[in-house]
């Protein structure tokens, strides 16, 4: 795929679309993307990066390591590669009439929000290896995230990971076996950052 | 499940209306969405374009042959509530629109949550 290939979700749109409509304050409303379920997780998603841009472009970048060139693009493309729906997975429920599922894009949607709401980190992927769709199955969690500048990277590791486990014990019946974190990026800090020791 | 029917179907027991005013009645339900985004929603998708009004296929999708009901809901869930406990929540209020007796599944996938 190249930087100017369209990235189309199952429904039809491209994250293109959704970045226009988002450059847009969603307006005029759009009823397709607004009742689209991956429609909307990739707007949260896309909210997330468009704040980070902003904050890359307000704060004096000349004395910080500037980001890897595709570093967007790459971060645009996992979006777009996260929150198509995936696999279904199982949540219990004793009544044998019942069939209840989450989706695989709804709970990579909900990692990168927890994530995003750990000081200084950016969720870039987010992986679930092993059988997903039967109940009990060991699973492993792969998370990377680009770490704000001046946040010591082991704690933001394990806030980030403890975040993850707790949304995934609240919110699934996952066997989570290991969550891994790896530090791939680091980008500029924020204004809240300068107050850190 | 389909034998010993003692309590007729109610007629609004299978409107589509009714279920997703009862799905959407539970706090941590977000939204409803449409079942799949498949070809044959199309023709329901230019219509709720046309006239603004996404409600005409976001709604509890129901199948039935007058003896096997299927009710399918495609849900968004508050962050704070657990996940699990809300998509009980739906398949119960649905469940609970059928009376017993009665073949009834009910399938209840969460696709966002927020």
């Amino acid at each position: 795929m190249t930087d100017t290939t369209p990235r189309t979700l199952d429904c039809g749109k491209t994250i293109e679309e959704l970045s226009d409509y988002l450059s847009a304050d969603r307006i005029p409303y759009n009823p397709s993307i607004e009742t689209c379920p991956e429609c909307l997780n990739a707007l949260e998603a896309l909210s997330g990066v468009s704040q980070l841009s902003r904050d890359l472009l307000a704060q004096d970048a000349a004395n910080l390591p500037a980001p890897p060139a595709n570093w967007m693009e790459q971060l645009m493309a996992t979006i777009h590669d996260e929150v198509r729906a995936g696999r279904s997975v199982p949540l219990h429920h004793p009544d044998p009439r019942v069939i209840l599922t989450v989706t695989e894009g709804a709970l990579r949607a909900l990692i990168r929000s927890v994530g995003d709401d750990v000081p200084g980190t950016i969720i870039g992927k987010c992986q679930f290896d092993g059988d997903v769709e039967t109940p009990g199955a060991p699973i492993d969690i792969t998370v990377t995230a680009s770490i704000a500048w001046k946040y010591p990277i082991p704690d933001a590791a394990r806030e980030l990971r403890d975040a993850v486990r707790e949304a995934l014990t609240t919110h699934t019946h996952l066997n989570v076996m290991s969550i891994n974190v790896t530090v791939e990026d680091l980008h500029g800090y924020n204004s809240t950052t300068q107050e850190m020791p | 499940m389909s034998s010993d029917i003692d309590t007729p179907l109610p007629p609004d027991a299978l409107d589509s209306e009714i279920l997703t005013a009862a799905v959407l009645d539970i706090d941590s339900v977000i939204d409803i969405y449409p079942p799949a985004p498949t070809l044959t929603q199309a023709p329901q998708l230019v219509t709720a374009l046309i006239t603004g009004a996404p409600s005409r296929i976001n709604r509890v999708d129901v199948r039935s042959d007058g003896t096997a009901h299927t009710l399918t809901a495609r849900i968004g869930t508050d962050r704070h509530t657990p996940a699990p406990q809300t998509a009980a929540h739906v398949a119960d209020a649905l469940l609970a629109r059928i009376p017993d007796g009665h073949d009834a599944t009910v399938t209840v996938q969460i696709s966002r949550i927020a």
